[in-house]
């Protein structure tokens, strides 16, 4: 006979529901039935939906059935991966209530970065009914030889924001996991909980490979609506850009009117930027106004967010930092500043407001530039026709295997075919050809398969046919460096007798002097000393505006289903939307000056100006494709001539400069782009072995060769410092074949020039029809990319021949007299 | 390049050393660097033990000096001296043509002793004529010019265009009579420095030394 759960799941866990005056969701419902069922699934409904309660309410309905409610030392039942460990603290809040109301005594803790020893000690000695862990804890505890014992009443695992972590290399690192624990244990459910993305169906098989997920949307329950603040005089509106404070005014009015407003913006600077201008027009800047970005100090986030929950203050000025699940219900206006450059992305900031369920969530779009105010209309285009943008899972990244593996066998000593089994069995490893699986193993053994190159190397060992790691050094090291997560050189910033503030890139700091005052934090500071990584700083000791750090990383770019959206919307009547409708005027010069770019064409504007000549080229597919896309036709454009072509490219197309004549017939311009040769011409034209030594950090680190210092542990790891650059130049030199120097050239051509979608547009562009059109002035798209011929990039060339280059421009400019 | 160090003439060679007067004088080599991760557990790949000997002694060949004086941090670390890297480095020692002085390191010293058949000549400091070799700048007798390593001097430089890169160098520190000489190891990093306004700094490019002047730093 079932039990009484099974037929009414509902009616077990309504007091949580009755408490607050709600109702449980049909979704909810459905997804308890299901788990009830034996079933695993995937549960897709926007931030603030009650998806939390959908997937924790199963799994504890089943344990009223068979678990002492008054047991403290329920057995381990729930494990709950979340990927950030800030979350990790309100996610662990959102799941006592519930058993606080059912009158539970069962525990939920969390093990995470942030967790004290004394708790992880805790942990160690036995775990809760609900165990809140992040990816890195949970590798970290998979090292522990007694884990599986004290997992040995699980029953559920659930991957909360599972679209955060999908196509990361921590989404891979989660994937192992997950094998890991169902090899134990068969029975194991799985329940992703993942925000609304174009893919679903992959995102459910690669949380599942082998056992079809349930699929529940709690999708039309919520309703967006997506507003503009319109500029008044379009005609005085800029062109290009993207600090854009013509607005503030009318910003600073719409956060007067709001209780609480998150202002979103697209990068730190303009964080930086926005803070400081609004703290000048605002009554009470320090009541009111705060700051939030990755960069920050953790205490000072913290500080923000508690604000945030009670809402004692105003408005948040911040980054994508803010954008994940926590719950801030006092927030009732969301601002985006800027191209939202996806469209998932708007979704999910504009679900940061209205998180009570059955509240409505509305944000607010502030151009910064003319043109985002189609950006703005093409989103909610989107949003309408349900075109989200997918998250492309990650395939054989072998650094994330190397360090796994190690994982496991320090845990469970294992033999190599099983093992190979296990990976095989999740979606990022599946069918990892024997060569790879082969160059893993020797790298976790041997050193590599160039045995010479290896001398005295030796860590996992083969004993009785299992892999173990006998040396305990090389264990404590190895959980040392589990994660995935890297950062750049980062300089702390620190009051000299008080709290740090954060961290900014060494570059920033590097060429200050002593006295240069800088904003940071929502603060004019002045610096006092760098040394040691750490920037020390004081109050300013006279007032006056200071520089705004520029922190690195590439723009993030108009992703596909955003710039199709935009082309079909120029295509429309302006009059449609209240966004297209101010912007006609624009639009309208546009339209008699050239013509408006679509995707059925391909748009070429010519234009002369007193610097020489300008090819402005309107694919309309992105701007890492429009890099890719600019420096190759410029390298095949002067292969032949020798001219020196500049290029510039934003979301909207490319730029080449010249002060030479430049090719206009159709067929040279369309072996430009052509995609014959594609990779052979890119990997001439972009050194990339240079762009892959830069990102070689991320995967060195991951593969546990960059050991990171920790405070309080300088001393055993002082002789193992070296960067992720000069490891690079050593591989190369003296173990050429090692996969991961082909996995950072892979990763540098797949996310630094989206290669896959570049060859996908080539191949397009093929049949579009060319429209070559002559213009005597910058036309409103044009400019942009003219404007941006200053910074034009000049990537890619070794530091010798750049130096070079430098000394000799030097040694022009001194011999023509300037001096 | 070559330039006048308290009154003595001196090269600055594009391998990361110095010819002064008769003596070839280099800092930081670093053996047994990778040797000392694998023995960690970190799988570096071996290879530079026997390429910076052989470019020490490419350098010996050229130049014909009649001392080597390396000034310190001729070893990485003690679990970095393990027979393969013993043994290229003893063949090293046989073979080369001229006496080597080491001047002892923060390395060294933790280190441990070197074989003692091996014909190395250890000092703390070591004076050539005017001219004085120690370590660490921070341990340079005051009244003497000095030449020393330890620091790995590398500057940033800028192209005024956001993608600027770093390049080793030597340091020529005006104030305190001192120049820095950049890590001879392949497999050493660089440090950034912040000079001060009257020091100079040169680096190397392609086969030679260039001072860098302060529109690019």
């Amino acid at each position: 006979m079932p039990a009484p759960t099974l037929q009414n799941p509902a009616a077990r866990v309504r007091p949580v529901f009755d408490r607050r005056g709600w109702s449980p969701f049909p979704f909810q419902e459905d997804a308890w039935r299901a788990y009830l069922a034996g079933e695993s699934g995937l549960l897709h409904a926007p931030t603030g939906l009650g998806k939390t309660l959908a997937a924790f309410l199963g799994p504890v309905a089943e344990g009223m059935d068979r678990l002492d409610p008054d047991d403290a030392q329920a057995p381990a039942t729930v494990l709950w991966i979340t990927p950030l460990r800030a979350l990790a603290a309100d996610t662990l809040g959102n799941l006592r209530a519930p058993l606080v109301d059912l009158g539970l005594r069962w525990e939920v803790g969390a093990r995470t970065g942030d967790t004290s020893s004394y708790r992880r000690a805790k942990l160690r000695e036995r775990l809760p009914f609900c165990l809140v862990t992040t990816p890195e804890s949970l590798s970290l505890m998979l090292t522990y030889p007694d884990f599986r014992e004290k997992l040995a009443g699980l029953r559920c695992v659930v991957a909360d924001e599972w679209h955060e972590l999908l196509g990361t290399k921590r989404g891979v690192q989660t994937e192992l996991c997950l094998a890991r624990l169902r090899r134990w244990f068969p029975e194991l459910r799985t329940w992703g909980l993942s925000a609304t993305i174009g893919n679903l169906h992959e995102a459910a098989r690669v949380l599942s490979p082998d056992a079809p997920l349930t699929t529940i949307s709690g999708d039309l329950e919520k309703e967006i609506r997506i507003d503009t603040l319109l500029p008044k005089e379009i005609g005085r509106f800029p062109w290009s850009g993207h600090i854009g404070t013509s607005l503030l005014k009318e910003v600073a009015a719409e956060i007067a009117k709001a209780r609480t407003t998150l202002l979103f913006t697209n990068t730190r600077s303009q964080t930086e930027i926005w803070h400081r201008e609004l703290s000048e027009i605002m009554d009470d800047p320090g009541r009111d106004l705060a700051v939030h970005h990755g960069s920050l100090d953790l205490e000072e986030r913290r500080a923000v967010e508690a604000r945030l929950r009670e809402g004692s203050v105003r408005c948040v000025v911040c980054t994508s930092s803010l954008d994940l699940g926590v719950d801030f219900s006092p927030v009732d206006q969301v601002i985006q500043l800027g191209s939202p450059k996806g469209v998932a992305r708007l979704l999910q900031r504009a679900g940061r407001s209205g998180h009570q369920p059955g509240a409505v969530s509305r944000i607010l779009c502030v151009p910064t530039q003319a043109l985002e105010l189609v950006e703005f209309a093409a989103t909610r285009d989107a949003i309408g026709a349900r075109h989200l943008e997918a998250r492309i899972p990650l395939r054989h990244p072998l650094d994330v295997l190397v360090q796994h593996l190690l994982t496991v066998v320090i845990g469970q000593p294992d033999a190599p075919g099983d093992l190979r089994r296990e990976v095989e069995s999740t979606h990022a490893f599946q069918g990892l050809a024997d060569d790879d699986w082969e160059w893993a193993l020797a790298f976790i053994t041997t050193g590599g398969r160039a045995l010479a190159a290896y001398p005295n190397y030796r860590k996992a060992r083969l004993e009785d046919g299992k892999l173990t790691v006998p040396d305990k050094r090389h264990i404590q090291l190895h959980r040392m460096s589990i994660g995935t997560i890297t950062s750049d050189l980062a300089v702390t910033v620190r009051f000299a007798r008080g709290p740090t503030l954060g961290t900014v890139e060494e570059g920033f700091v590097a060429r200050m002097r002593p006295g240069t005052h800088f904003i940071f934090a929502g603060r004019l500071l002045e610096l006092v000393r760098f040394r040691n990584q750490v920037a020390t700083v004081k109050p300013p000791s006279r007032r006056n505006r200071g520089e705004v750090p520029i922190w690195g990383g590439a723009k993030m770019p108009l992703s596909n289903e955003l710039a199709a959206a935009v082309a079909q919307r120029l295509q429309r009547p302006p009059a449609e939307t209240p966004e297209t409708e101010r912007v006609a005027p624009i639009l309208a010069i546009q339209r008699s000056w050239s013509e408006l770019p679509s995707r059925e064409t391909l748009l070429v504007e010519h234009a002369r100006s007193r610097e020489g000549e300008h090819l402005f080229v309107f694919p309309l597919a992105g701007r890492l494709v429009h890099e890719g896309l600019g420096t190759l036709a410029a390298h095949r454009l002067t292969e032949s001539s020798g001219a020196t072509i500049q290029v510039t490219m934003n979301d909207y197309g490319f730029g080449l400069h010249s002060n030479r004549p430049l090719p206009l017939d159709e067929d040279t311009l369309r072996r430009a782009f052509s995609p014959e040769d594609l990779l052979d011409d890119l990997l001439a034209c972009l050194n990339t072995a240079e762009l892959a030594r830069r990102h070689f950090r991320e995967v060195a680190r991951v593969a546990g060769l960059v050991v990171q210092n920790f405070p309080g542990r300088r001393r055993t790891t002082r002789d193992l410092q070296a960067s992720s650059s000069l490891l690079f130049d050593v591989f190369r030199n003296y173990d050429p074949q090692n996969l991961l120097l082909q996995q950072a050239e892979r990763e540098i051509l797949e996310h630094q020039l989206e290669l896959t979608r570049l060859k996908t547009t080539m191949r397009e562009l093929e049949t579009r029809p060319l429209r070559l059109v002559e213009t005597k002035r910058l036309t409103p798209l044009a400019f942009p990319l003219w404007a941006e011929r200053l910074s034009a990039n000049t990537t890619g060339k070794d530091y010798a021949t750049r130096l070079a280059a430098m000394l000799e421009e030097l040694e022009q400019a001194a011999g023509s007299g300037r001096e | 390049m070559h330039l006048t160090l308290c009154g003595s003439p001196c090269i600055l060679l594009a391998e990361h050393a110095l010819l002064a007067g008769e003596a070839l004088i280099l800092a930081d080599t670093h053996f047994g660097k990778s040797a000392a991760f694998r023995a960690r557990g970190i799988p570096i790949p071996e290879g530079d033990t026997v390429a910076d000997t052989a470019r020490i002694h490419a350098l010996v060949e050229r130049h014909a000096p009649r001392e080597l004086v390396i000034a310190g941090d001729f070893l990485h670390a003690a679990d970095g001296k393990t027979e393969e890297v013993l043994s290229v480095l003893g063949a090293f020692f046989a073979a080369l043509p001229c006496p080597v002085r080491l001047v002892l390191g923060n390395h060294d010293r933790r280190a441990g002793n070197l074989p003692s058949d091996w014909s190395a000549d250890i000092h703390d400091r070591y004076d050539l004529g005017d001219l004085t070799v120690v370590h660490d700048p921070r341990h340079a007798p005051p009244e003497r010019f000095t030449i020393c390593g330890h620091l790995h001097p590398a500057v940033r430089i800028r192209d005024g265009r956001n993608t600027g890169f770093r390049s080793p160098c030597f340091w020529l520190r005006e104030a305190e009579q001192q120049l820095i000489l950049p890590a001879f190891g392949t497999f050493t990093g660089g440090q950034v420095i912040r000079p001060a306004d009257a020091d100079r700094l040169f680096a190397p490019l392609r086969d030679g030394v260039v001072e860098l002047p302060a529109a690019v730093l």
